[in-house]
């Protein structure tokens, strides 16, 4: 440290020099208008290298590439996939069950009308036909003449398909 | 909050990765930081940090002492850096690099004064560029560096203080054009 003390001010900057070599830097700055300059440049520069880098915006790709690398996250969302596909199996369950609570006795009611309206019905049309053994020939006819006209037309309405697909 | 960063750094040893996420998060910024300003490009810095999480995941099993995490992973992305910087040899920067990552800072003068920085920091050897990084940009002492990568306190102690003399007269130069 006999003339300037450059190569001592970026430690005496960071205060990374011994007491000894701190109190002769020190006491050469007081008089050293040169070394003063150097000094008052290096800590200008150190600070602005600190803003400037740490005004860079880090990528936010950066985390998530990792975890998709790594493999977080893949279980935890196909667990969460399996369990949103019971939802719309136990949404209509859970519907009915709220229902039955709900309204049991009043939907219980209402079925056995239903079943004895079902059932007087079939009777009635059991006897009807029963009466008249024409009634169910006509009607045997004419079902399947109703069979026959539809595959007919189903057959025509195909090869129609067909024809205009071959022209396509 | 230290205790706290130890224990997820044992968590995460021992393959937790919701404990890695966490790290990843804590260290994305001084990672990127590191090896842009190693390699001076977005994209590369973008994939060496990727990379470099990468590895220290895989190998953080093999990291004995859990209270030199994050020197040994600076040791991983300067590694890294080194390759790239082998491999790619010694190729201008871009200054439209700079300027995009900068686009964001509204204040132009600061903008310029940045640039000014980073492209003074990529005419000093990847060596230099390493020590300031390492002691302005991250903050970590003459001997944390001396030990992260493997050279001696004096060697640290010199290397920071000729790069400073070099950028500081390579600022003035730039000043005066």
């Amino acid at each position: 440290m006999s003339n300037h003390i450059e190569d001592f001010i970026s430690a005496y900057v960071d205060n990374e020099l011994s007491e000894e070599e701190r109190q002769q830097v020190e006491d050469h700055l007081e008089n050293c208008l040169q070394c003063r300059a150097i000094l008052s440049n290096v800590m200008d520069i150190k600070s602005q290298i600190f803003a400037a880098f740490h005004s860079i915006e880090v990528p936010e790709t950066i985390e998530n590439d990792v975890l998709q690398a790594i493999g977080f996250g893949n279980s935890a969302n196909t667990s969460k996939q399996r369990y949103w596909l019971f939802v719309p199996l136990f949404t209509p369950l859970l519907f009915i069950a709220i229902t039955f609570v709900l309204m049991g006795s009043f939907v219980l009611k209402i079925g056995s009308v239903m079943m004895k309206v079902v059932f007087n019905l079939i009777y009635a049309l059991g006897s009807i036909l029963g009466s008249d053994p024409y009634t169910i020939i006509g009607l045997i006819g004419f079902s399947m003449l109703l069979i026959i006209s539809s595959s007919v037309s189903l057959n025509h309405l195909l090869k129609t398909k067909a024809i205009e697909g071959d022209s396509i | 909050m230290d205790q706290e960063l130890n224990k997820l750094i044992s968590k995460a040893k021992t393959g937790e990765k919701e404990a890695f996420a966490l790290l990843v998060k804590r260290y994305k910024e001084s990672v990127f930081r590191y090896a842009y300003g190693m390699l001076a490009d977005r994209m590369e810095a973008e994939d060496v940090s990727q990379e470099a999480f990468i590895k220290a995941y895989y190998s953080l099993a093999k990291l004995e002492n859990i209270y030199a995490f994050s020197s040994w992973l600076t040791r991983i992305v300067s590694n890294l850096c080194y390759d790239r910087i082998q491999k790619r040899k010694k190729e201008t920067v871009v200054s439209g690099e700079l300027i995009k990552t900068h686009i964001a800072n509204n204040n132009i003068e600061q903008a310029h004064l940045h640039m000014t920085i980073e492209e003074t920091m990529n005419k000093l050897s990847p060596e230099h560029r390493e020590a300031i990084i390492l002691r302005d940009v991250e903050g970590y002492s003459y001997d944390e560096i001396a030990g992260m990568i493997n050279i001696p306190l004096g060697t640290v102690k010199s290397r920071i203080s000729s790069a400073r003399l070099m950028l500081r007269k390579e600022m003035n130069r730039e000043m005066e054009d």
